[in-house]
């Protein structure tokens, strides 16, 4: 039998121990992140496939019949997926934040149309003032499509949003 | 009536500072949604600096909104984000959470602050673009120097492979020696000999390795540990070395003050002749065949990237990371000049070849990145250093190798960490600082810890593992957000002389 210091926050494992008191060594008692959970370990476990079961107090491998090597190149794949995903919705951050940049940017425009309108008569200036700012919603959705779109870390890496907006 | 004289006592050089008051680390995160700042703190653990930002567009001081952080100078904050863990890091390779992110030269991706405590604690130096890529050279070219109370300068080893092995002394600063070694004629500078005996006793030619050297101050002496292609390591001490902290602060103790100096250069310069003198050298044993490099890790840290440590006896320990493995020791008894291939000892892995080894996944070195690879530190006084790698692809988990210089007593700490970064730091005179950049969710802020390296060194059995993890204390340390965010630790550049019993002495510019 081993025991495993588990992070419960983000829901990994940290280290293997022999006996509980040495996993206990290895905890301060007082952080509610961490838990020492028993676990029957075997040759075929790779630490970082440990997961927490939904019973909340038992650990499983969640890749069972696998190989090391094999759990390595599956973790890989998975840590790959997250990190397009983390990627993603950062750049989609971004472009929200940029968006309501521009259209905050706007604001000086509003006034001059109304300006103008009094004036002319009309309703031309706020008219065109409106398309002017929901333009950019509309380029800012069709950037978080072209984001969607990518599929590797270096495109995400390499996509400047500014440009896109320009 | 005898007149009796007064005698005035004379003022005794004193200490004006408290060497405790000083800065020793700063918290740094940024949500970018939520907040984030700079929280410096000093040797006891008060916090003596901060700077907030939260998560709006304003402009004119520190900010962490989403597109950009106003004042840093960077297209955007994705690089210097704390949003995300180490293993799945969305801030590709300059997650500044990164166990590797710092060492003695600080933090890669942030400048440090200096002896004195200013309004802030660190500032980003273009994290997303250049400024972490020209200073992770420093990082992986700084050469150890212990038992040297005044830590205010460096030695870069900047040449590996078939190249000879180059020596820069100068600041204690990854900005300088970038610039110093690739925008300026830097004088401060010499080449070294590559030419000794191997293992067999035949004059070999060796390779030079990054970072592979160590100055031990109280000794004078001054280790350099060759390599070959196959990564067999070749320890070569020089003995009664110059100060090389006076050569660090001044060039003209290395070149002529006249105009003839213009001609000199690190092929004939004082230290040029002192390093060429054989009559200064000391050859230890080359390892045998069995290495990291062949046995244990083809790759470029594992053959050019040793990290050693020359010991007040003699005795001579590395630690290399053996990235997609995990690292080992290596060690040579200073009383025979041998390499060390007891099978003995009870607390470490041996099979008669390195001094120990810790076996798990994979990990980055150096060809994965400048920003990849073993680290070093040393304590305040100088008597210690720990030298320390990831255990985890990126930077996240850490295989620690801590030693007493006066005798080459080793322990250690290995934590197979897949997720968070391990952050150490000289504390006060002779502690180990330790921060994990785990996930400050629901106000746990940064987990720090230290360890008193005399006490444990005493304390504990040769190579006997000791947990770092379990000194930390959560919801103690800021780290402005109380929601997702993984918050780093800048170590600080104090002026340590200020720990210890003689005066703090001044370099003579």
């Amino acid at each position: 039998m081993s025991f495993i210091v588990y992070n419960l926050t983000d829901d990994h494992a940290i280290s293997v121990h022999d006996t509980e008191q040495e996993a206990l060594g290895n905890v301060n008692p007082g952080d509610g992140m961490l838990s020492v959970i028993e676990y029957e370990w075997t040759e075929t476990d790779y630490l970082v496939s440990i997961k927490l079961n939904a019973d909340g107090v038992t650990l499983s491998n969640k890749f069972p019949g696998k190989t090391i090597e094999e759990q390595k190149d599956l973790i890989e794949v998975e840590d790959l997926a997250k990190r397009i995903a983390q990627k993603k919705k950062h750049l989609k951050e971004v472009i929200k934040g940029d968006a309501k940049e521009y259209i905050t940017e706007l604001n000086w425009k509003k006034t001059k149309a109304l300006d103008t309108d009094l004036i002319s008569g009309n309703s031309d200036a706020m008219t065109a003032w409106l398309n002017e700012r929901n333009a950019i919603r509309i380029k800012s959705d069709e950037i978080e499509v072209a984001v969607d779109a990518l599929t590797t870390e270096e495109a995400l890496d390499t996509f400047n949003v500014k440009e896109q907006f320009n | 009536m005898a007149r009796k004289l007064t005698q005035a006592t004379v003022a005794s050089q004193q200490k004006t500072i408290n060497p405790f008051s000083q800065p020793c680390f700063t918290v740094y995160s940024m949500n970018y949604s939520g907040g984030g700042g700079y929280y410096q703190y000093d040797h006891n653990f008060n916090v003596v600096a901060a700077d907030h930002g939260i998560g709006d567009s304003s402009y004119g001081s520190f900010r962490t909104y989403t597109t950009v952080a106003s004042e840093f100078y960077e297209s955007s904050n994705s690089y210097t984000s704390t949003v995300t863990d180490t293993s799945t890091s969305s801030n590709a390779s300059w997650y500044v959470a990164h166990t590797p992110m710092v060492g003695y030269l600080g933090h890669i991706s942030h400048s440090s602050s200096g002896s004195g405590a200013g309004n802030m604690g660190g500032w980003n130096v273009a994290g997303r673009d250049n400024g972490s890529t020209y200073r992770s050279y420093g990082f992986r070219d700084v050469c150890p120097i212990v038992n040297e109370t005044h830590q205010d300068y460096a030695i870069f080893s900047s040449a590996a492979a078939g190249s000879d092995t180059e020596l820069m002394f100068m600041s204690r600063s990854a900005t300088d020696y970038y610039n110093s070694r690739f925008n300026s004629q830097y004088k401060q500078k010499t080449i070294l000999p590559r030419n000794f005996e191997d293992r067999d006793g035949n004059s070999t030619n060796f390779e030079s390795t990054y970072g592979g050297c160590c100055y031990n101050k109280k000794t004078n002496k001054f280790l350099v540990m060759y390599t070959t292609s196959s990564g067999r390591f070749k320890p070569v001490v020089y003995n009664n070395v110059p100060d090389l902290r006076d050569i660090a602060h001044n060039n003209n103790k290395l070149y002529s003050d006249s105009s003839s100096a213009q001609t000199e250069n690190s092929n004939n310069s004082s230290l040029y002749e002192f390093f060429h003198n054989s009559a200064n050298v000391t050859e230890y044993q080359q390892i045998d065949t069995w290495t990291a490099y062949n046995n244990q890790s083809s790759t470029e840290e594992a053959r050019y990237r040793p990290i050693p440590f020359l010991c007040d006896n003699g005795d001579i320990v590395v630690m290399v990371q053996t990235p997609s493995q995990g690292y080992s020791w290596w060690r040579w008894n200073g009383s025979d000049q041998q390499q060390d291939q007891s099978q003995t000892v009870s607390n470490l892995s041996q099979n008669g070849h390195y001094h120990h080894q810790y076996n798990w996944t994979t990990s980055y070195g150096y060809e994965q990145g400048r920003q990849y690879g073993s680290r070093w530190q040393v304590s305040s006084d100088g008597q210690f250093a720990w030298a320390y790698c990831p255990a985890y692809y990126y930077g996240s988990g850490a295989y620690v190798m801590m030693i007493r210089l006066s005798d080459a007593k080793l322990i250690k700490y290995e934590v197979t960490d897949g997720g968070d970064g391990r952050h150490p730091f000289p504390l006060g005179k002779n502690s180990l600082g330790w921060a994990k950049t785990a996930n400050g969710d629901g106000g746990a802020g940064l987990r720090i810890g230290s360890i008193d390296l005399r006490y444990e060194m005493d304390k504990c059995a040769y190579g006997e593992s000791i947990s770092l993890d379990s000194c930390l204390t959560e919801s103690v340390f800021e780290c402005g957000y109380y929601s997702t965010t993984y918050p780093c630790l800048i170590p600080a550049k104090y002026d340590t002389s200020l720990f210890c019993s003689e005066p703090h002495m001044p370099p003579t510019i």
